[in-house]
């Protein structure tokens, strides 16, 4: 009995620490089951920026406006434009030029934002019934884009200038090759603007297209010829327009040393004096030679004159008769587009501001306003006014 | 020894099983809860105090409330919010108050499913206001899509 109980004893005691060590486990792998199962989201926040709601309080400061002001204002101005009966009640697509908001504050703020917070939600919500103009972005891409456009256009314009010329009846009913003698072009109104290659170029499709028909006459020889061709360079201006050369110049000067050349003993550190004739046929004294700063005798003459230049090719007769005419436009001037708009979207900020005490307000009122820009009438006017006071001023930019 | 071996193999596999799951369900807001949603609502208090809460819904009420089309058709809400100052024994004056108001405006009724059963076609900023005790406030908010003749404006604490 005893060895019963010992055995009973000693199973009892066996079997309890199983248990044990079931349970243990158990429970073990319940807390690693639910440590693993509590999966906490992972953090999204950053160590040293908050992200915030564009109409959310900054809490940083000042007394002029916020973005939300910002934001309010494009809600509040996109709803009332699209009202408008001129805008809602029209059949056609709207033009809008906008022109920089004004800005009569004290703060130094990008009034574009403004400007294009507007545009935004008008663009988004006219569905196409108003066009905005770009005035900054993109404007180099697109000068680049029209002036290689231009040149394709020049290209194909030369073709029908030489096709008009070898197809007409002077060339096709002679009986005999027509001699043409090329006559350097003139340049009207452009300066510095190699107009003779055009006239070399012409030249050669001329006789592509009319073949035996005609004959060319070498550059400066006398040979007798039948016609001359020749034309004018000429630019849509009522000023004179072109590009300032330094090669060009200099040229000039060494053709022209009295007209040019400072006589009198002026040369200074291998710098020429001379007295300049510019465009405006007004008379300047600026440097030449080495050191010409040629900038400065006009900024707008450094870049090729934004105009629609034209060549007009003539064919003239020995009475000097110009027997065919023709003007191919070479380069057509970049324009803005807002000729065409329909209205002017502008505005002005001004504020009425206090401070004293280590406290700071502002009154702000931001009026916009679409004008018609012939009857120069304020078709539409809206104002948004805020007041704010501070303990802490802050930076605006 | 077994039995222990092969409780620790259905641990691994517990685990192995729970660390293999990387989405879960994202909780939906109860149909319920939407429906029971108005057109104006406030949003629920920011803080609570022993006595009463910061709920601007303890000053702010709506004097009024329109819903129509302006003159170019375009769907217009006017609203008037009042500050009407303090309603509490603890607090009979009352603070000037600085809301936040947003609307949503929708091309389908809000009701019976509640305004955010559907995407909204409009939904303005979070305009500011301020209420001085005592005033009335006429909002208005004009939405520049036609036909979104259903709203739901949403009045919380400025937000900051």
């Amino acid at each position: 009995m005893r060895n019963i109980k010992g055995l009973t004893v000693s199973f009892f005691n066996r079997s309890y620490s199983h248990t044990v060590s079931v349970l243990l486990v158990t429970g073990a792998t319940l807390c690693l089951t639910m440590i693993s199962g509590c999966a906490t989201p992972i953090s999204t926040g950053t160590s040293h920026t908050t992200i915030l709601a564009p109409d959310e309080d900054d809490r940083v400061g000042g007394s002029f406006i916020e973005s939300s002001d910002i934001r309010t204002v494009a809600q509040q101005v996109c709803s009332e434009v699209l009202t408008l009966p001129q805008v809602d009640k029209s059949s056609k697509t709207l033009n809008i030029a906008t022109d920089r908001i004004k800005n009569s504050t004290r703060y130094m703020v990008d009034t574009d934002v403004l400007l294009r917070r507007m545009r935004l939600d008008l663009n988004k919500y006219s569905q196409g019934r108003l066009r905005f103009f770009a005035n900054d972005s993109g404007q180099n891409t697109r000068t680049r884009i029209l002036r290689e456009r231009s040149q394709t256009d020049v290209e194909k314009t030369l073709d029908d200038a030489a096709s008009y010329i070898a197809s007409s009846k002077v060339i096709q009913s002679a009986e005999k090759p027509v001699r043409i003698a090329v006559k350097p072009t003139v340049n009207t109104n452009l300066f510095n603007m190699n107009a003779d290659s055009f006239a070399s170029l012409l030249r050669t499709k001329i006789k592509e297209k009319a073949e035996a028909k005609v004959l060319f006459a070498q550059a400066g020889s006398n040979t007798a010829v039948d016609y001359t061709l020749t034309g004018e360079f000429f630019v849509q201006s009522t000023k004179t327009e072109g590009v300032a050369n330094t090669m060009e110049d200099l040229k000039w000067a060494q053709n022209n040393p009295d007209k040019y050349y400072d006589i009198n003993d002026n040369t200074q550190n291998n710098t020429v004096y001379g007295n300049q004739v510019n465009l405006d046929a007004s008379g300047r004294r600026i440097k030449i030679g080495p050191n010409i700063i040629y900038k400065a005798i006009d900024p707008a003459l450094w870049n090729s004159p934004n105009a629609t230049q034209w060549f007009n090719i003539m064919l003239v007769d020995k009475d000097g008769m110009a027997v065919l005419e023709k003007g191919i436009k070479l380069e057509e001037q970049i324009k803005s587009g807002q000729e065409k708009a329909d209205y002017i979207l502008t505005g002005e900020i001004g504020s009425l501001s206090k401070g004293g005490e280590g406290r700071r307000s502002d009154y702000v009122l931001i009026t916009l306003n679409l004008i018609d820009p012939v009857s120069n009438e304020i078709l539409w006017e809206y104002g948004y006014e805020v007041k704010r006071v501070t303990t802490r001023s802050v930076l605006y930019q | 020894m077994r039995a222990l071996a092969r409780y620790t193999t259905i641990v691994i596999v517990f685990i192995a099983m729970s660390g293999c799951k990387t989405t879960y369900n994202a909780d939906t807001t109860p149909g319920n809860e939407l429906q029971k949603e108005g057109a104006v609502v406030f949003v629920r208090p920011d803080k609570y105090s022993i006595l009463g809460t910061r709920s601007i819904r303890d000053y702010i009420e709506v004097a009024y409330e329109q819903i129509g089309a302006n003159e170019a058709g375009y769907p217009e809400v006017a609203i008037g919010l009042r500050n009407r100052g303090g309603q509490h024994f603890w607090d009979v004056k009352g603070p000037s108050v600085q809301l936040s108001v947003q609307t949503a405006f929708y091309n389908s009724p809000i009701q019976p499913k509640g305004a955010a059963s559907g995407p909204a076609v409009y939904r303005t900023n979070w305009q500011t206001i301020k209420l001085v005790r005592g005033q009335t406030f006429d909002y208005k908010v004009v939405c520049p899509v036609k036909g979104a003749n259903y709203y739901q404006m949403t009045l919380s604490e400025y937000l900051k």
